[in-house]
């Protein structure tokens, strides 16, 4: 996996030293010149070429939506996108099915900054958690914040960069940076329920494992419809649909499952234990 | 015996329609005869307006009923709609009437307190309707529009959702076969083609 890195790091490198010569020699053309321009072209079809192998693997990867709970083989790590408090509240109630155990499980949220109904949300969650089950059993979680891409009322015309920053933050801030030792690097699983982060979440990780940086058996996204979305797919979900982006991809209702061909998984908002 | 009735229209936008009919003296009087003890109204921005209404009308509460308006709650689960759950002895089942939000809708599945949805069909779009109307086919709520009448209905359609319900909860929507186990997040297993092919044939 390193040298790959280092060859995809050593392709950028080439790319960058053949344009910058280009630049400084175009006065005398000669062959080393064509070679050069030939060379170029290599390099930005490179990445054309990486995006469709990261997309075919991406289609030759399936999600079985188990109906028995499995054996854990090893250590897992799930990410979990949050968005606004509808959401959020949503996600957690397909969390908390009172299954038997979290152990090895470990558990990162991602929050937008800001965003204090979720944070209150998931801890309490957590905090049920370490009441509900033996110590040995509760698994381990962390909460990671990240700049909104775009913050209400902001003018577009700095939303690209705020866009941006949401995106480094959320590579270097989430997906690179792994949970203490003990857990597994990169997330087995990304969840995301309809909130517009979870498309930057999607994209960043297809440029990362366009670059040979996550390996391709990792960080499957799987995107669960809103249980709202009776008929028709959010903009979030058209767009993950369309292009493609989500390994696993589901609706919670039959009318919007026909119309759009995709998996029909029934409401699992509704695993959730009851307080009755 | 206690017996409360909460309305919600959420926390943004407000949902003016919904406020004025639960400001009637009209549906006072009918919850009153209903046996409730309590209306609590929580109206977001329209809070201003709605709490001098309220003052106004003071004299036209019926004796038996308490009408209070607040503008939010920090934890309307925990603070307000646990009150519409029943307490042996002290508390009856009570009602929530709700605008058609997500999030409160599925509080009240959460605690199994009754609902009435009420869609804001002034919002973009109307995806309200399409939620309300789901939700009444499958049993889990009482679709109403701001009309008194309406209204006035769904109150006393509560009692058979609640019976219905009884046989129904926690089993899950009728969308589901009565055998097939349903999925978890938990239980999602990643299966990659090659991976797949190659175990094949190193078992062949």
């Amino acid at each position: 996996m390193t040298s790959r890195r280092g060859i995809a790091l050593a392709a950028i490198g080439l790319g960058v030293a053949a344009v910058s010569i280009q630049f400084t020699t175009s006065k005398h053309v000669h062959v080393s010149h064509v070679l050069l321009q030939i060379l170029a072209v290599l390099m930005a079809t490179a990445p054309v070429i990486r995006h469709f192998a990261v997309s075919r693997h991406r289609a030759r990867t399936t999600i079985d939506w188990k109906r028995a709970a499995r054996q854990r083989v090893g250590d897992e790590y799930y990410l979990f996108v949050l968005g606004s408090g509808g959401h959020t509240k949503e996600m957690l109630m397909m969390m908390d099915d009172g299954q038997a155990s979290f152990a090895g499980i470990h558990r990162r949220y991602m929050v937008s900054r800001g965003d204090d109904m979720s944070l209150h949300h998931l801890e309490e969650f957590e905090s049920r958690i370490g009441l509900e089950y033996d110590a040995a059993e509760t698994g381990t979680y962390d909460v990671r914040t990240v700049t909104r891409a775009r913050r209400v009322h902001q003018p577009l015309i700095t939303t690209p960069f705020s866009a941006l920053l949401s995106l480094c933050n959320i590579i270097f801030g989430v997906l690179l940076s792994s949970p203490s030792a003990g857990t597994q690097r990169y997330p087995t699983i990304i969840f995301s329920n309809g909130p517009a982060n979870g498309l930057f979440v999607a994209l960043a990780v297809h440029l990362l494992k366009m670059a040979h940086v996550i390996p391709e058996g990792k960080c499957a996204f799987v995107y669960i419809e809103s249980w709202a979305r009776i008929s028709t797919l959010s903009l979030t979900g058209k767009l993950l649909h369309y292009t493609g982006m989500a390994d696993g991809f589901a609706v919670q209702h039959q009318p919007v499952a026909l119309r759009y061909g995709v998996t029909n998984v029934g409401p699992l908002v509704f695993n959730c234990r009851r307080e009755v | 015996m206690e017996k409360h009735c909460l309305v919600t229209v959420g926390a943004t936008v407000g949902f003016p329609d919904l406020t004025r009919a639960a400001l009637e003296p009209v549906f006072w009087g009918h919850l009153a005869s209903r046996g409730f003890t309590s209306l609590r109204i929580q109206c977001g921005p329209d809070s201003d307006w709605a709490t001098s209404d309220l003052d106004s009308k003071m004299s036209q509460i019926p004796q038996e009923l308490n009408v209070d308006v607040f503008k939010l709650s920090k934890n309307l689960m925990r603070e307000e709609m646990t009150l519409c759950k029943p307490v042996e002895g002290k508390r009856g089942v009570g009602l929530i009437i709700s605008h058609a939000g997500t999030g409160t809708i599925l509080d009240a599945w959460k605690l199994a307190v009754p609902i009435i949805v009420v869609p804001n069909t002034s919002l973009l779009d109307d995806h309200q309707t399409e939620l309300a109307r789901h939700l009444s086919k499958e049993g889990y709520a009482i679709h109403s529009s701001t009309k008194l009448d309406h209204l006035k209905e769904a109150v006393d359609k509560i009692d058979m959702l609640r019976e219905e319900n009884q046989t129904r909860w926690p089993p899950h929507s009728l969308e589901r076969g009565a055998t097939e186990q349903p999925a978890s997040i938990w239980n999602i297993e990643v299966v990659e083609a090659h991976k797949e092919e190659a175990s094949q044939l190193a078992q062949g």
